[in-house]
């Protein structure tokens, strides 16, 4: 297993046959021997992927993204003594971004005054997609920017990035119920949203 | 029903999934490979430029002078882009006036520059 643990997020690389090493293992190589033009190649091949999903996950509040993507090229360099090449470095290094946004995502639900509340009557399926996959992707990021940021944190947390409600609530040390009933206010909202827009 | 209502959400979500990767910044990438030199760098020193260009890694042309200089190796092994004017051109412009082959800077921008 490599360092971090990764995500499914990653659309770069193909894995290579069964027990062979990732050929980017090479490129890591290069760059823990600290040689400056293979960290110029690392930085120039991932700077796009990370950037590219940290600012899908913060739309709209994009005043952190930069610092969040130079946060995780800092982690990348103090973690990867332990990529092995069971995965391309593409993969590995989101893995890490994805932990930086589940720590805003975190820090988001944290600042909410509080997860309980009345359950919301009226939850219920997403809204219908009648648009493109580019118009609908635009449009869910619009409402996503428009809905409290706690909402919007825990419904990418959820459905964007997949983790479970079980899975948030350790991560943010509330009870599963409470995430539960914060999901369906956030949906709703979301949905209602949508549907007015 | 939640399970179901889960499902719907979770396919909602892949139907309106991630944008294309956006071309990053040149001054982004510039300040990130500044901060990995100077985090390198501060844990002791760096591939030497000779062992870069054994390598077959480019040089720039002042790496290149250090390379061919009669100085010790423990010289050649500086992080000499911290005191490099490319540096702070290619940090804070968005089409930086560097063209020199072989450094990091100046192929950012250009990569930049053929994108747009």
């Amino acid at each position: 297993m490599d360092g971090p643990p990764t995500g499914n997020l990653v659309r770069i690389a193909a894995a290579p046959p069964s027990g062979a090493p990732h050929p980017d293992l090479d490129l890591a190589r290069e760059v823990l021997r600290k040689d400056r033009k293979a960290t110029a190649e690392f930085v120039d091949r991932y700077t796009g992927p990370v950037l590219a999903y940290i600012r899908s996950r913060l739309q709209p509040r994009t005043e952190q993204v930069e610092d969040l993507v130079q946060d995780v090229f800092t982690a990348a360099w103090q973690y990867l003594p332990g990529y092995r090449g069971t995965s391309p470095l593409g993969a590995w290094i989101l893995g890490i971004a994805r932990h930086k946004v589940e720590d805003y995502y975190r820090s988001r639900i944290a600042e909410a005054e509080s997860l309980d509340g009345a359950d919301v009557a009226d939850d219920g399926p997403p809204p219908d997609l009648i648009l493109d996959r580019a118009r609908a992707s635009q449009r869910a990021q619009q409402v996503l920017g428009g809905i409290p940021e706690h909402y919007a944190a825990v419904l990418r947390w959820r459905y964007w990035d997949g983790r479970s409600s079980r899975e948030i609530a350790q991560s943010c040390g509330r009870t599963e119920k409470a995430v539960e009933r914060l999901l369906a206010r956030a949906r709703d909202d979301f949905r209602r949203r949508w549907q007015n827009g | 029903m939640a399970d179901e209502l889960d499902q719907l959400w979770r396919q909602f979500a892949e139907a309106t999934g991630d944008p294309e990767d956006p071309q990053a910044p040149a001054r982004l990438r510039s300040k990130i490979f500044s901060r990995l030199m100077e985090e390198q760098a501060r844990e002791g020193p760096l591939a030497s430029v000779s062992e870069s260009k054994a390598a077959g890694r480019d040089l720039c042309v002042f790496e290149e002078i250090m390379r061919l200089a009669p100085v010790g190796e423990e010289i050649r092994k500086l992080n000499y882009c911290r005191v490099c004017h490319a540096r702070v051109l290619a940090e804070n412009m968005d089409n930086a006036p560097i063209w020199w082959e072989g450094c990091p800077y100046a192929q950012f921008h250009r990569a930049a520059l053929k994108s747009t």
